[in-house]
């Protein structure tokens, strides 16, 4: 061991030590699949934000300038944004405007077709945490049947009044929209092994009673 | 509040009168009598719109020009009502003493107003400081005379205050404290002398080696704590509040 290293091991110790439990904050890592550009449609961009209905970006106001372009292609695609906090007690909004400008800031794109979702509590502190969400298609219609299930065709966009114009499994109306709403159950994490519901008998989420790897990522790792 | 409230409107046309009865103040001309007037019609319109800080600055004035009692009667009345229980116990005494001839149910009031408000005023009560010495004494930075007398007494109204007492060649003595309606606090002024010499460079010297000690400490805690957290796996990242 080299001096270089033994001075630097009581630190890297202490660190070990510190990053297995006293992490203050927590991570979701958003995966949301987006669909390939339609033929024959302006979509050429996906911009995607996200944030805490419980800072007051809720969907119906305009959320401003904070997001990320990713340019639609041929074929679907995944694209993962860490969402990181510090307090457990808030919720997560996505939306994904499909637009003509990279940051939809074409006349055109005021009324550019949105996807929505909502994830209910994902943040633990200390632990990492996992939705994955498909967006199938853009939802731009000519009839109710293109919008396979998150709303009614009006006027070539997919929108709602009520719940029961969102028939996707999940899926609710809120501010015109239908959102694919993930509960908090759905929130992937801290276990291991397969299951299809994150929380146990009790009704705790898994995240808040064990420390497991996470299950699986669709996006490349990041330095 | 409300009984206050009804004095002040009670007495509204009494200024003109009470001016006219006053000798402090002279003859008043006919401008002057208006002005008085108009002040302390806006001072009663504050009073009915709870603006006790303005009802005052025009109380005041208004018994400048006129030397009307009911203006002072009513200038300390809103002192209480503000909870400047020196203040209004101090134009009480002005009241009573200036106005010999107040009306008897006005003395009555004022009277019993009066004990009811030196009873509100708190008390810092500084003791130990040698007779012989005149420290200089800020309270709520406001400076305090000092005439020799033991113990040196600050009255106050109820709320959070601070006192600085100094004294050359001697570090300044501090109090920082809250006090309530009433309240009588004994304060013990130590006075210690300033270190000279080698004690003042001993002292640097175990100041400047604590505060990069401190310093080493908080930039070690940050580095753990930063290397605590857990890391986004994407390089597409949101910080929620």
């Amino acid at each position: 061991m080299t001096s270089f290293a033994r001075s630097r091991l009581p630190l890297a110790l202490v660190s070990a030590l510190l990053a297995g439990g006293c992490a203050q904050n927590a991570i979701l890592e958003l995966q949301i699949e987006l669909p390939p550009a339609p033929a024959g449609s302006s979509a050429r961009f996906a911009y995607v934000q996200v944030a805490s209905p419980n800072s007051g970006f809720d969907f119906g106001v305009d959320w401003g300038d904070e997001g990320f372009t990713v340019p639609l292609t041929d074929s679907s695609q995944w694209t993962c944004v860490s969402v990181v906090g510090a307090s457990p007690e808030v919720d997560v909004n996505a939306r994904v405007r499909f637009c003509q400008e990279e940051r939809c800031l074409d006349v055109a794109d005021g009324n550019a077709p949105e996807s929505r979702i909502f994830v209910q509590d994902p943040l633990y502190i200390g632990r990492r945490t996992f939705v994955r969400r498909r967006i199938l298609r853009v939802p731009e219609c000519v009839e109710d049947a293109d919008c396979g299930g998150f709303g009614r065709c009006t006027s070539g966009r997919c929108g709602c009044s009520g719940d029961a114009d969102c028939t996707a499994e999940d899926a609710v109306c809120l501010a015109g929209g239908c959102v694919d709403r993930v509960g908090r159950c759905d929130v992937e994490g801290c276990i291991t092994g397969a299951t299809d519901n994150f929380c146990a008998d009790d009704g705790s989420h898994f995240c808040e009673r064990l420390d497991a790897e996470p299950l699986s990522y669709e996006c490349e790792l990041s330095e | 509040m409300r009984a206050a409230l009804a004095i002040v409107t009670l007495l509204l046309l009494a200024p003109a009168v009470a001016g006219a009865q006053e000798s402090r103040c002279g003859e008043l001309s006919a401008t002057q009598m208006e002005e008085a007037r108009a002040l302390f019609i806006a001072g009663s319109a504050a009073v009915e719109a709870g603006r006790w800080a303005d009802a005052i600055d025009s109380y005041e004035r208004a018994y400048a020009l006129s030397c009307a009692p009911s203006a002072l009667y009513n200038l300390a009345m809103a002192f209480r009502a503000l909870g400047r229980h020196r203040d209004a116990r101090d134009a009480f005494d002005r009241l009573m003493t200036l106005h010999p001839d107040l009306n008897p149910d006005l003395r009555t009031n004022a009277q019993q107003f009066r004990r009811e408000e030196a009873s509100r005023v708190a008390v810092l009560e500084l003791i130990d400081i040698d007779p012989d010495v005149r420290p200089e004494i800020s309270f709520d930075g406001r400076a305090i005379p000092d005439e020799g007398q033991r113990p040196v007494l600050v009255e106050t109204d109820a709320g959070s205050h601070s006192l600085v007492a100094r004294l050359e060649a001697h570090q300044p003595f501090v109090w920082e404290g809250t006090l309530a309606d009433g309240q009588r606090e004994t304060v013990q002024v130590i006075f210690r002398p300033i270190p000279t010499g080698d004690d003042t460079v001993a002292i640097v010297l175990l100041a400047v080696g604590a505060a990069a000690l401190i310093g080493g400490g908080i930039a070690l805690g940050v580095v753990l704590q930063d290397e605590a957290q857990l890391r986004p796996l994407s390089p597409l990242t949101v910080e929620l509040d």
